[in-house]
């Protein structure tokens, strides 16, 4: 290896050693380099087991600092010779706070690097028209009762003036399931230890368990030599907790190799009988079997029956808008396209009051192999028609 | 005892209207002399009817006490107007119809209520006809 470096370094090993460093670290640098920007991940499984492994190891490494911590805290409570254990408790928690931080920031990473296209090329653009568009919608929609309003105005988009809002719950998805994960773990690993004790394994972190137990309660330990209601507690946490990590994991993965939809319109509210382009844009690191764009209107309603509230839905109306096979998503390069929009002359505008609904909706469906299945909805406002034909004619008949 | 009848009669017959239209018509009340009315309300709403719970959305309404009705002033018609919102349009879909009425309501001595609808349309909106579902691998794609 060092015969390679050139004859001027032949008579100096130090220089020698110094290059054969500089080669090594180039080395790591390259290694790195290719690892983060996904080389080793060519192809479509590639970027597969890419989307795994990454999001996996990034939560492997958040969940294995939550249980060091838990761990480290419990047994600490029971330290009584601070000279020695103090220093490998401080050791201990950094390193659990920096598995935990290290963990957060690689899942935070993944949801960036996935999500960075084109919503940020966006925003700038958005908060500039964002007045604008605001007040004029809500003009239109104080002369237009029952019709409902959005929940989140659109903003100004980078083909089309109109980018439309998705719905969140991807990621209150992902709160919930880290938060019952971590909730598990915490339950799961206190009651590991708890049997651990009683049973006699452990060795000497069991016995400072048992110390633990005196100092909380002035009496001999409240834990029973063999605590069998425990165990029966941690047979049925285990699977609980296994699932919700696999729950969390397959969250992750989702998120991390599906990046964000975002569609933009050339106009809106939207008018029945008119025709609108939208723009379709799909990010994320896999290759899609089918990716569908679907126009949907759904009527929902609410009735009493009983003491229950039931909801009931039904699609009125859903039109294909695009179905396309074989799309292969990379990172920085979306999948983009545009199709045409038609609303259905005489069909009905949203509506909304108490218990009854009119929605309309454009649902984005896409499979890849081996992934959770995605589906994404954007809920439109459909406006009454300007002219609706059949009022208008009658007018006419009624005049003549 | 027999009810009280009311008519209520929309201008020119008109049975569709389109959103901001004028929206005018007359109504009468006959009575029989053991009648007794306490109050007397005619409206312009818009009712959601089928399997949800019923919603309502009065657009216009009137009302008329017993002190507010002179003798013999039912025995012409009343007449009322209003210009007819944007929204929502009549509406005839699968699991939720919205129809517009005009409703004539009165309150008995007693507390008996008689009351007389005359439908007429908003506009008019059904479930659309064409379905492109089946033509799932006909893209309409201009890219």
């Amino acid at each position: 290896m060092l015969s390679v470096v050139g004859h001027c370094f032949d008579c100096d090993p130090t220089l020698t050693f110094d290059v054969e460093i500089v080669q090594r670290r180039q080395t790591l640098q390259r290694w790195f380099q290719a690892f983060l920007q996904g080389r080793w991940f060519r192809g479509s499984n590639r970027r597969w087991w890419a989307g795994i492994i990454e999001a996996g190891f990034a939560a492997a490494l958040f969940l294995a600092g939550v249980t060091l911590l838990v761990v480290n805290l419990t047994l600490s409570i029971i330290d009584r010779s601070p000279n020695d254990s103090t220093l490998y408790f401080v050791i201990y928690v950094l390193i659990s706070i920096t598995l935990i931080s290290v963990g957060l920031a690689w899942i935070a990473r993944l949801l960036w690097h996935v999500g960075v296209s084109a919503e940020r090329r966006g925003a700038i653009a958005a908060q500039a028209n964002e007045l604008e568009i605001l007040n004029e919608l809500r003009q239109a929609r104080d002369d237009l009762p029952t019709v409902p309003r959005d929940r989140r105005l659109p903003v100004a988009g980078q083909v089309f003036p109109f980018r439309m809002s998705p719905s969140p719950r991807n990621l209150w998805g992902l709160i919930s399931s880290v938060l019952f994960s971590i909730i598990a773990l915490c339950l799961c690993t206190i009651l590991v230890l708890i049997c651990a004790k009683s049973f006699g394994f452990g060795g000497t972190w069991v016995n400072q368990l048992e110390q633990l137990s005196e100092r909380i309660s002035p009496r001999k330990l409240p834990i029973p030599s063999r605590p069998w209601p425990a165990v029966a507690l941690l047979a049925a946490l285990i699977p609980a907790t296994g699932w919700s990590i696999y729950h969390f994991f397959r969250q992750l993965i989702k998120l991390a190799g599906i990046g964000p939809t975002s569609i933009e319109l050339s106009n809106y509210p939207l008018l029945p009988g008119q025709t609108y382009q939208m723009f379709i844009s799909q990010t994320g690191r896999v290759r899609l079997q089918v990716l569908d764009v679907d126009l949907i209107c759904q009527e929902e309603v609410t009735y009493n029956q009983g003491t229950d509230i039931r909801t009931e839905k039904a699609i009125v109306f859903e039109q294909r808008l695009l179905r396309r096979r074989g799309v292969s998503l990379e990172s920085g390069k979306p999948f983009e396209t545009q199709i045409e929009l038609q609303i259905p002359q005489a069909a009905m505008h949203s509506f909304s009051s108490t218990n009854n609904r009119v929605q309309w909706k454009i649902v984005i469906t896409a499979k890849a192999k081996n992934w959770p299945r995605l589906r994404r909805t954007f809920t439109i406002t459909v406006h009454p028609g300007a002219d609706p034909a059949v009022g208008k004619h009658e007018v006419a008949a009624a005049v003549s | 005892m027999q009810d009280p009848l009311i008519e209520i009669h929309l201008e020119s017959d008109r049975e569709q209207f389109a959103p901001s239209d004028f929206l005018s018509g007359e109504f009468w009340v006959r009575l029989k002399r053991e009648h007794e009315i306490q109050a007397l309300e005619y409206s312009v709403i818009w009712i959601t009817e089928g399997k949800g719970e019923e919603d309502i959305g009065v657009h216009y309404f009137q009302r008329r006490n017993r002190t507010a009705l002179v003798s013999d002033a039912l025995s012409q018609p009343q007449r009322f107007s209003t210009v007819l919102p944007a929204s929502p349009l009549t509406y005839e879909g699968m699991i939720l119809k919205i129809r517009w009425c005009v409703r004539v309501r009165i309150f008995l001595s007693g507390g008996r209520e008689v009351t007389k609808d005359r439908e007429f349309d908003l506009g008019h909106c059904s479930i659309p006809e064409i379905d492109l579902k089946e033509q799932d691998d006909l893209p309409r794609n201009s890219e």
